[in-house]
C-alpha cells in the first residue's frame, strides 16, 4: 500500500497539494496531473469563499492550515487533488450479476474481508500516520480527538464487534442476524393456511394438486446503497462503509468535506487488501459537492440504489429529502444532546456534577448528534448562574487539557449571539489568547437551538421542575443525560416517548456497544431488504 | 443636539449633491458622517442600555474612534428581536415594552392594560410618539424597530434628497416630474416634504402587491406612499396584522388566532388568482382614464403577476411613464427564484414597461433609507451610511470592494442603535459609477447561510404561495 502511495505520489504534501484516490467499484482511480501554479489560479478566479473548484477531469478542494500550537489558521491552505468520477461509473445496474456473486457471500467471508483490511491498516501505519499527519494540519478537531479516534477505530473495527452487529441489528424471531445474512432461514412455528385454500378444498374437493402450506423461510438480502455522509465526525464515512460492507452490499460512500482523507485512505486500504473481493469490487468511495445536479441527478433517478442513507444538516437533509420522493432512506437527522440537572446537584457536590455534564459537552468536541447542548438545572435563576460558573470552570481545565478551535463561521455565530439576541443572557466565557475557547450563557428567555454554534458553549436555562422542561424535547433530541439517577429512572419513558432516543446517566453520554440502536433504529435491518420464499 | 441637528442639515444637502452625480471622492460628506456617528455613539452610551451594556462589556467610554465602532461596537440585527417570545406568547406586554426601552433611546412609560394583541400595542405605542415596524423571519420571531415620529421626518427627508434625482430623470413630465427635479435641483428636500402630501403624484395611480395596511417592513411605507397617488389599489384588501403572521408561523394558540390565519389564508392562496385578476383590471383601468400606475411589490409577486397574465393570454400596455419597483425577498422562494433578468424582461412584456422603469430596491427595516439599483446595477449607498464590509469571522475587512457581511453604520438613527450586522452576503464595489454617481455600492445580495429569510418574501414563501 505504502509502494502505490509512493509511487503514484499519493497522501504526500507536495507544493501544498496532496494527491487523494478514490475508489471506484473496486478499482484505484488516480487523480490527474496538475500544477499548483494552476490550483492556485483557479481558485483565485474562484474568489475567497470556495472550498471546491472544478478543473479538467479533476476537482480541488481547498482547506485552510491549522498551526495546532495556536489552534489558528497559518494563512496557507492545502488542495486535496481528486479524481471527477462521472455518475455513470459509480451505478450498478446488473443486479443479477451482485445476486450470483456478492449476495452470496457468507458471514464468515464478510468477516475475514474485515479482518484482512485492519491487518492491512495495522502493516500500514507508517502511512496512516503519513495521512493523520495530513489531517492534523487541516482539521478543525483537536490533536487529541483525532489520536483518539485512530485508536478506537482500529480497536472496535474486529471480527467479534462486527458479527455483533450483524447478529444484534439483523436479529429477527429470536434467530441471529447472521443467519439472515448468511441465506434463507426457516420461520419458527411455520404459516397458517390461508382462508382461500380452506374455500378452495369446498369448491374442488381435497385433491394432490391442492397446493399445501409450505414452511416459510426468511432472509435479509443485501442492497445497493448510496451513503450521503457528513463531516461533523470522521469516522462517519467509515461507520457508513462498514454498514454496507457488513450488509454485504454494493455501495456508494459519499465522502463528506472534512474527512476525504480519511475516507479515501479507507477505501485504499480496502483495495489493498482484497482487490478481488467481492465487496470490494462493488465499493466505491468519492467526493463530489453536495448539490452538484450533474451526478446527483443520475444518482437520484428512481431505480438507481434500493437504498440510501443520508447524513448530514438540516438543509442537506431536506434537499434529499425534496428529490428522493419514492426512495427508500434511512435519514439521519442533525440532532443534539441534552442534559437535566435536577435540584438534587445544588445539595451535593455541585463541581462533580458539573465535571460529569462536562463530559457529554466535550463529546466529538461538542459536534456530536450526542453531544449535550442545552443543560435544564431545577432552580432558580441564581443556582443556575452558580451550575454555569462551576460548569465554566470545568471546561476551562478540558481546554486547557485539549485547547479548541473555532472556525471563522463558529466565531461570527458566537458574536452574533453575544451583541444580537442573546445580548441580555448572562455570559461566562473562558478565553485563550483574548479569544474565545469555551463558555457557558444561562438564558432565561426561549432560545433557538438552530442558533447554537456547537463549540464548547453550553446554554443553561432555569427551570422550575425537570417535568417542565419535558415539553423542550422532541424528535431533534438523541441523547438526554440526566443526574441524579433517580430522577433518570423516574423521568425516563417520559422523555423517550418524546422522541428521545437515550436516556442515560449524567457523563455516560459517549459510550457506545456493537449493535447499538443508532437514532431510534437498528440501521442494519432498514439496510436489508427483508425476503419471503 | 444643536451641532447634530446641525450636522444633519448639512448632510442632507450633501446627499443631494452626490445624488446628482456632482460628488466625485469622499467630500465634505464623510465628515459630516463621521461626526454624526461618533456623537450617537456618545448619545447610546447615555441612553441607549443594551448599546451601553455591550460597550462596558467591551471596556469602552464614550471616547472611541470610528475603527473600534466598527470592530467592537457593532450590534447584530437580533438585537432587535432579543426578547422573550414568552411574553408575546402570554400577551404581557408592559414586559415587551420595557423590553423596547432597552433598545431604545428614551425609556417608555406606556400604559399598556387592555392590550392583548401585537398590533394593539404598536398602536398604542403610536398613540403616544413611538412608531414601531417589524419585520417577521421564517420562524416567527419578529425584530421591532421602534423609532420617535419626529425622527421619521429625518429618515423621509434625506430618502428624497437621495432618491429625486434618480427617479426625475426617469419620471419626466407632469407634476411629479417637476417635483422631484426640483427636489432635485433648488428646493431643499425639507420643503419638497411639504409638497410630497396628498394626492403630490396625481397623474399616478398607486398599484401596491401587497396588504392594504400593516406594520411589517414595507408596509409602513406603503400606507405613507399611497395617499401620495391620485387612486391606489392593493392587491389583498385586508390588512396584515402581526398576530396572523406570528400564528401562522408559530401556530395559532386559540380561536381568534386560528381565525386570523385561515383568513389570512383564504386571501393569500385560495383567492389569490381572483386578486391578482382584480388588480389587473384595476390597472388596466387606470391605463384606460389616461393615468400612469406605480407598481409596487417583492420579485414573486411580480412574477405570479406576469404568471396570471400569461394564463389570460394577456399583456397590459401601462402608459408611458409608469413605473415598476420591487425589492427583497429573492431567495425566498427555494426552487422558483428567478434570474432578475429574465423577470425585468417578463414585467417589461406583459406591463408594457420600458427595462429602464423597472426599479429594484434594497433596505431594510433597521436602516434609514432606500437604495436604488442603477442602470449599471450599483446600489449605491448614500452618504448618510457609513457602510462596513466584514469577513465569515465578522471581522473589519480593509477596503469596501469585494464579499462578505454587510454591516453599516447609520448616522440618522437616533432613536435605536444604528451600528448593525445584518445577514446579508453581498458583493461591493467603490469608486465612480457610469450613471454618475460615485462611492461604495453593493452589486450582489444573498442571504447568510443559516439567516432566517425575512419580510414579505420570506413570509409569504414559507405559506407555499
Amino acid at each position: 500500500m505504502e509502494a502505490l502511495c509512493n509511487r503514484h505520489g499519493l497522501f504526500r504534501l507536495k507544493e501544498e497539494l496532496v494527491r487523494v484516490p478514490f475508489v471506484v467499484k473496486g478499482r484505484l482511480v488516480l487523480p490527474p496531473e496538475v500544477s499548483p501554479e494552476s490550483v492556485r489560479e483557479a481558485f483565485s478566479r474562484a474568489g475567497e469563499y470556495a472550498t471546491l473548484v472544478k478543473m479538467e477531469n479533476v476537482q480541488v478542494l481547498r482547506e485552510p492550515v491549522i498551526q495546532r500550537s495556536s489552534m489558528k489558521y497559518t494563512g496557507e491552505y492545502i488542495y486535496q487533488v481528486m479524481p471527477a468520477p462521472g455518475a455513470y461509473e459509480l451505478i450498478e445496474p446488473e443486479t443479477a450479476t451482485l445476486a450470483d456473486g456478492l449476495y452470496r457471500l457468507g458471514v464468515d467471508d464478510i468477516l475475514d474481508y474485515i479482518e484482512s483490511i485492519v491487518s492491512t491498516l495495522l502493516e500500514n501505519y507508517s502511512l496512516a500516520m503519513r495521512v493523520l499527519e495530513l489531517l492534523r494540519r487541516t482539521s478543525e478537531f483537536p490533536e487529541a480527538f483525532l489520536d483518539d479516534w485512530i485508536n478506537s477505530t482500529a480497536s472496535s473495527l474486529n471480527r467479534e464487534t462486527a458479527r455483533q452487529m450483524i447478529d444484534s441489528e439483523l436479529s429477527f424471531m429470536g434467530k441471529p442476524g447472521s443467519q439472515y445474512l448468511e441465506g434463507w432461514v426457516e420461520v419458527p412455528g411455520g404459516a397458517k393456511s390461508g382462508w382461500l385454500r380452506q374455500k378452495a378444498v369446498e369448491i374442488f374437493g381435497r385433491n394432490e394438486n391442492m397446493p399445501e402450506v409450505k414452511r416459510p423461510y426468511v432472509r435479509a438480502m443485501p442492497t445497493r446503497q448510496l451513503h450521503i455522509t457528513a463531516g461533523n465526525a470522521p469516522e462517519v464515512p467509515l461507520v457508513s462503509a462498514l454498514r454496507a460492507v457488513l450488509t454485504k452490499s454494493a455501495a456508494v460512500i459519499k465522502m463528506p468535506y472534512g474527512a476525504t482523507l480519511s475516507g479515501a485512505f479507507f477505501a485504499m486500504a480496502a483495495v489493498a487488501a482484497a482487490p478481488d473481493h467481492p465487496i470490494t469490487r462493488h465499493l466505491s468511495m468519492v467526493y463530489w459537492q453536495g448539490g452538484d445536479e450533474a451526478i446527483e441527478a443520475e444518482l437520484l433517478m428512481s431505480g438507481a440504489f434500493d437504498r440510501m442513507v443520508v447524513w448530514g444538516g438540516h438543509e442537506a437533509i431536506a434537499s434529499m429529502q425534496s428529490r428522493t420522493h419514492f426512495a427508500r432512506a434511512v435519514y439521519l437527522n442533525p440532532r443534539y444532546g441534552v442534559s437535566f440537572i435536577g435540584n438534587e446537584a445544588f445539595s451535593a457536590s455541585l463541581e462533580e456534577v458539573a465535571m460529569r455534564a462536562s463530559l457529554d459537552v466535550m463529546i466529538h468536541n461538542q459536534k456530536a448528534c450526542s453531544s449535550s447542548l442545552v443543560h435544564y438545572v431545577e432552580g432558580s435563576a441564581g443556582q443556575a448562574v452558580r451550575y454555569a460558573g462551576m460548569l465554566q470552570e470545568a471546561l476551562y481545565r478540558w481546554d486547557e487539557e485539549i485547547p479548541n478551535f473555532l472556525n471563522p463561521l463558529k466565531k461570527a455565530q458566537l458574536k452574533r449571539m453575544r451583541r444580537g439576541r442573546y445580548i441580555g443572557a448572562e455570559w461566562l466565557v473562558n478565553t485563550r489568547e483574548g479569544e474565545f475557547s469555551s463558555g457557558v450563557v444561562v438564558i432565561q428567555d426561549e432560545f433557538d437551538i438552530l442558533d447554537h454554534p456547537m463549540c464548547r458553549l453550553v446554554v443553561v436555562k432555569p427551570v422550575d421542575r425537570l417535568e417542565g422542561a419535558l415539553k423542550k424535547l422532541n424528535q431533534f433530541v438523541s441523547t438526554a443525560g440526566v443526574y441524579p439517577e433517580e430522577r433518570r429512572l423516574e423521568l425516563r419513558d417520559r422523555m423517550l416517548s418524546r422522541g428521545v432516543s437515550s436516556v442515560l446517566s449524567l457523563g455516560h453520554c459517549e459510550n457506545l456497544y456493537s449493535g447499538m440502536p443508532h437514532d431510534g433504529m437498528l440501521v442494519l435491518g432498514h439496510l436489508v431488504d427483508w425476503k419471503n420464499s | 443636539m444643536q451641532r447634530q441637528e446641525n450636522i444633519y442639515r448639512q448632510l442632507i444637502k450633501e446627499t443631494r449633491v452626490w445624488a446628482r452625480g456632482r460628488q466625485k471622492g469622499p467630500g465634505r460628506a464623510s465628515g459630516l458622517r463621521h461626526e454624526a456617528i461618533l456623537n450617537n455613539h456618545a448619545y447610546y452610551m447615555d441612553n441607549v442600555p443594551c448599546y451601553r451594556k455591550l460597550a462596558l462589556e467591551e471596556g469602552l467610554s464614550k471616547e472611541v474612534d470610528l475603527s473600534t465602532i466598527k470592530s467592537s461596537l457593532m450590534l447584530e440585527a437580533g438585537v432587535f428581536k432579543s426578547y422573550d417570545q414568552k411574553w408575546l406568547d402570554n400577551g404581557d406586554y408592559t414586559r415587551m415594552t420595557q423590553w423596547l426601552s432597552d433598545i431604545y433611546h428614551r425609556r417608555i412609560h406606556v400604559d399598556m392594560a387592555g392590550v392583548a394583541a401585537i398590533d394593539e400595542w404598536i398602536d398604542r405605542l403610536d398613540k403616544n410618539g413611538i412608531h414601531v415596524v417589524y419585520s417577521s423571519g421564517t420562524s416567527g420571531n419578529f425584530s421591532f424597530v421602534p423609532r420617535q415620529k419626529k425622527n421619521r421626518a429625518l429618515s423621509r427627508t434625506v430618502n428624497i434628497a437621495g432618491l429625486s434625482p434618480q427617479l426625475a430623470s426617469r419620471i419626466g413630465s407632469g407634476f411629479a416630474g417637476a417635483l422631484l427635479r426640483m427636489s432635485a435641483a433648488f428646493v431643499p428636500p425639507e420643503g419638497v416634504m411639504k409638497f410630497a402630501t396628498r394626492k403630490s403624484l396625481g397623474g399616478y395611480d398607486g398599484c401596491f402587491l401587497t396588504f392594504r395596511g400593516g406594520r411589517m417592513g414595507n408596509q409602513s411605507l406603503i400606507e405613507e406612499l399611497a395617499p401620495m397617488f391620485s387612486q391606489h389599489y392593493f392587491l389583498y384588501t385586508m390588512d396584515i396584522t402581526g398576530s396572523a403572521l406570528r400564528s401562522l408561523r408559530r401556530g395559532a394558540k386559540n380561536e381568534v388566532e386560528r381565525q386570523l390565519v385561515e383568513d389570512l389564508k383564504r386571501e393569500v392562496l385560495e383567492r389569490k388568482e381572483e386578486n391578482y385578476r382584480c388588480i389587473i383590471e384595476n390597472m388596466q383601468a387606470s391605463t384606460d382614464a389616461g393615468k400612469k400606475v406605480f407598481v409596487f411589490g417583492a420579485p414573486y409577486q411580480f412574477k405570479e403577476l406576469c404568471e396570471i397574465l400569461e394564463s389570460m393570454n394577456r399583456c397590459l400596455d401601462l402608459k408611458e411613464g409608469s413605473l415598476g419597483l420591487f425589492g427583497g425577498g429573492w431567495k425566498s422562494f427555494a426552487g422558483e427564484a428567478i434570474e432578475r433578468e429574465v423577470l425585468v424582461e417578463n414585467i417589461s412584456l406583459k406591463l408594457g414597461l420600458s427595462p429602464e422603469m423597472i426599479l429594484e430596491g434594497y433596505s431594510m427595516t433597521e436602516i434609514n433609507v432606500l437604495t436604488l439599483r442603477c442602470s449599471r446595477g450599483r446600489f449605491h449607498i448614500p452618504p448618510s451610511i457609513e457602510p462596513v464590509l466584514l469577513d465569515e469571522e465578522l471581522n473589519v475587512k480593509d477596503g469596501l470592494e469585494g464579499e462578505g457581511t454587510f454591516g453599516f453604520l447609520d448616522a440618522l438613527a437616533v432613536d435605536y442603535p444604528g451600528f448593525i450586522i445584518t445577514g446579508d452576503h453581498v458583493k461591493m464595489v467603490e469608486g465612480e459609477c457610469g450613471c454618475s454617481l460615485s462611492g461604495p455600492a453593493v452589486i450582489q445580495v444573498g442571504r447568510k447561510a443559516g439567516v432566517e429569510l425575512k419580510g414579505c418574501g420570506g413570509i409569504m414563501g414559507s405559506m407555499g404561495v
